[in-house]
């Protein structure tokens, strides 16, 4: 184990097909793909440290693209994640309209309600865009999102969105430093009584 | 299969004619599946014309019969269509799913109106099939599903286009093995909610039964429908019945748990089932034993379409301009052809359909994801 990584942190890329998820993951990673190697060691995600403010964390960072329309979204993906990166194509609205699907799925399934949410505008180096980036802050505002427009093409914003994330995670009490003796099945916070779906309450400084 | 070199459509369509000269033919259904990628159909076929066409073009209207259509205008090269191949001029291609909706008219004409007007209750339940049946009729119908998949829609750059406007029909074949899934998906949870009439214990024991069948599948080599009825077992709204598991006996709970982690390894590596791997340097001599060895496998189609999809956004098309990326072409083609691999060994099973279960099977129908969360929270209340 690395000494000096503070903590491994589960992340989820979610939204609807096509709008880049994997593209995204791919970019901030070491945008390489190798289906052998893949089952070789048998991972359905891809590793990568950060380093945020000082602190090394690893970052466990999921992705199921090409198979959103599978039933297979169980609680066993979401449980024990911190943080989720639900993504929509500024320039297809019906990516934008299905957030709403996506957040209710997520507050059905998450098994805490502290966990840190992130709301990714992607595609941004398009020129026909259809959802503006005020919308985007407003959806991201009501829901207690973190927000950030960005361009796995380009790169543009790819970065920074993580960092946010993993720092706003880091900032929260209680989020990661349990995480590593909760491995057994465990039946949502929310349902035992932590009432309510809402998020933390913050908000992207963008 | 010789690698193609770096360049344009010419060179690449050109080192894989003598392909068909040789031995085998392999390599060459492969390359049908993938060359979409990156040339059009005409393009393509220009390339060919000279040199070996006829010895592989029975093969290819055979296995994709779709690239002929909408009827090609090559000024060089008049196509016979072969009797039946060819679909008679309509608004769009065949769609396998239309094929396959003929070919097996049980959905359709078996189920009549008197029979659809049955209520859920009304069916018997699924406790009346062994396991061992279920999951052989399951397994007929998956491997029926995955040997007709054109590998080709498979690949990231056309399953991604899936939902765009005017792409409603795209993989239709890629859309029937999903939507098999989810109805049996459905089915498990549906079987162990739908009843009102029956108690913790009764859900419990067709808990037990799924488990049953869950693991019959795995042992047939079935890992979709396999997949399909574990992910029901650990969704949401079976997963929260405390009540429920704790009335599930040991044993169940223990073997469920095993085959959970069974599948998470078999999903994505199905050929370790039957003895081969991907590492297989020689796909005809794996073939070859798959053929020998009468073993059938069906995999989780999802695996594919995700190590396509991540294939496509790391890799580029097209490297200095114009020059097709051949190296991503050989990765994609590699995973077609142990798909195509996989779908020789979907073809060793040889079980018959049984009437009363595929009746069944198709006459049930599947609580949507909201009415089985709202049963769910009607069996054990949220706050308990």
């Amino acid at each position: 184990m690395d000494e000096d990584v503070l903590t491994t942190l589960k992340i989820l890329i979610i939204g609807e097909s096509g709008v880049g998820k994997s593209s995204l993951l791919l970019r901030f990673t070491d945008d390489t793909f190798d289906p052998e190697l893949a089952a070789t060691i048998g991972v359905d995600f891809k590793v990568k440290t950060i380093s945020v403010d000082g602190n090394k964390a690893k970052l466990a960072i999921w992705d199921t693209a090409g198979q959103e329309r599978f039933r297979t979204l169980t609680p066993s993906y979401y449980r024990g994640a911190q943080g989720v990166i639900l993504v929509y194509d500024v320039t297809r609205r019906d990516t934008f309209v299905k957030l709403d699907n996506w957040l209710n799925e997520l507050e059905t399934y998450c098994t805490r309600n502290d966990i840190v949410n992130m709301l990714v505008g992607n595609k941004i180096d398009k020129e026909n865009r259809e959802v503006d980036r005020n919308e985007g802050l407003k959806f991201a505002r009501k829901h207690s999102m973190l927000f950030i427009e960005a361009s796995a093409k380009t790169c543009d914003g790819v970065q920074c969105a993580f960092e946010e994330l993993v720092e706003k995670i880091i900032q929260t009490p209680g989020l990661w430093e349990s995480e590593t003796q909760n491995k057994g099945v465990k039946l949502s916070h929310r349902e035992e009584g932590h009432g309510g779906g809402a998020c933390g309450g913050y908000c992207s400084v963008l | 299969m010789p690698i193609p070199q770096p360049g344009t459509r010419e060179p690449l369509a050109q080192s894989v004619v003598p392909v068909s000269q040789g031995e085998t033919i392999f390599s060459f259904t492969t390359f049908l599946a993938s060359y979409l990628g990156f040339a059009t159909t005409p393009q393509f076929l220009e390339q060919l014309l000279g040199s070996t066409l006829s010895s592989i073009s029975v093969t290819w209207t055979h296995q994709c019969t779709e690239d002929f259509y909408p009827p090609l205008n090559i000024p060089s090269l008049k196509l016979k269509p072969e009797p039946g191949l060819i679909p008679a001029p309509e608004e769009r291609p065949p769609s396998v799913m239309t094929l396959e909706l003929q070919l097996a008219p049980e959905a359709t004409s078996v189920c009549t109106e008197t029979e659809k007007s049955k209520t859920k209750e009304q069916l018997p339940s699924v406790m009346m099939f062994s396991p061992k049946l279920v999951a052989e009729q399951l397994t007929l119908k998956d491997s029926e599903l995955f040997c007709k998949v054109a590998p080709f829609e498979c690949l990231g750059s056309i399953w991604s286009q899936r939902n765009k406007k005017g792409k409603e029909n795209l993989a239709p074949t890629v859309r029937a093995t999903i939507s098999q899934f989810n109805k049996v998906a459905g089915c498990v949870i549906t079987t162990c909610l739908g009843d009102h009439s029956m108690n913790a214990q009764d859900r419990a024991k067709t808990m037990e039964h799924w488990i049953k069948v869950a693991r019959e599948c795995l042992g047939l080599g079935n890992f979709s429908s396999s997949h399909a009825i574990l992910s029901a077992l650990e969704s949401f709204p079976l997963h929260r019945l405390r009540k429920t598991w704790r009335a599930v006996s040991r044993k169940c709970s223990k073997h469920f748990k095993d085959l959970c982690g069974k599948d998470k390894v078999l999903i994505r590596d199905p050929l370790i089932k039957v003895g081969t791997s991907k590492l297989e340097k020689n796909p005809q001599r794996a073939q070859m034993r798959l053929r020998k060895q009468k073993k059938g496998v069906v995999p989780f189609l999802g695996t594919f379409l995700t190590d396509l999809q991540m294939l496509d956004a790391a890799m580029e098309e097209y490297v200095d301009g114009n020059v097709i990326n051949t190296k991503k072409k050989m990765k994609e083609v590699k995973v077609l052809q142990e798909m195509q691999l996989l779908q020789v060994a979907a073809s060793n099973y040889r079980f018959q359909h049984e009437q009363q279960f595929q009746m069944w099977f198709q006459l049930l129908e599947g609580l949507s994801e909201k009415e089985s969360y709202h049963l769910s929270c009607q069996l054990e209340p949220p706050s308990q």
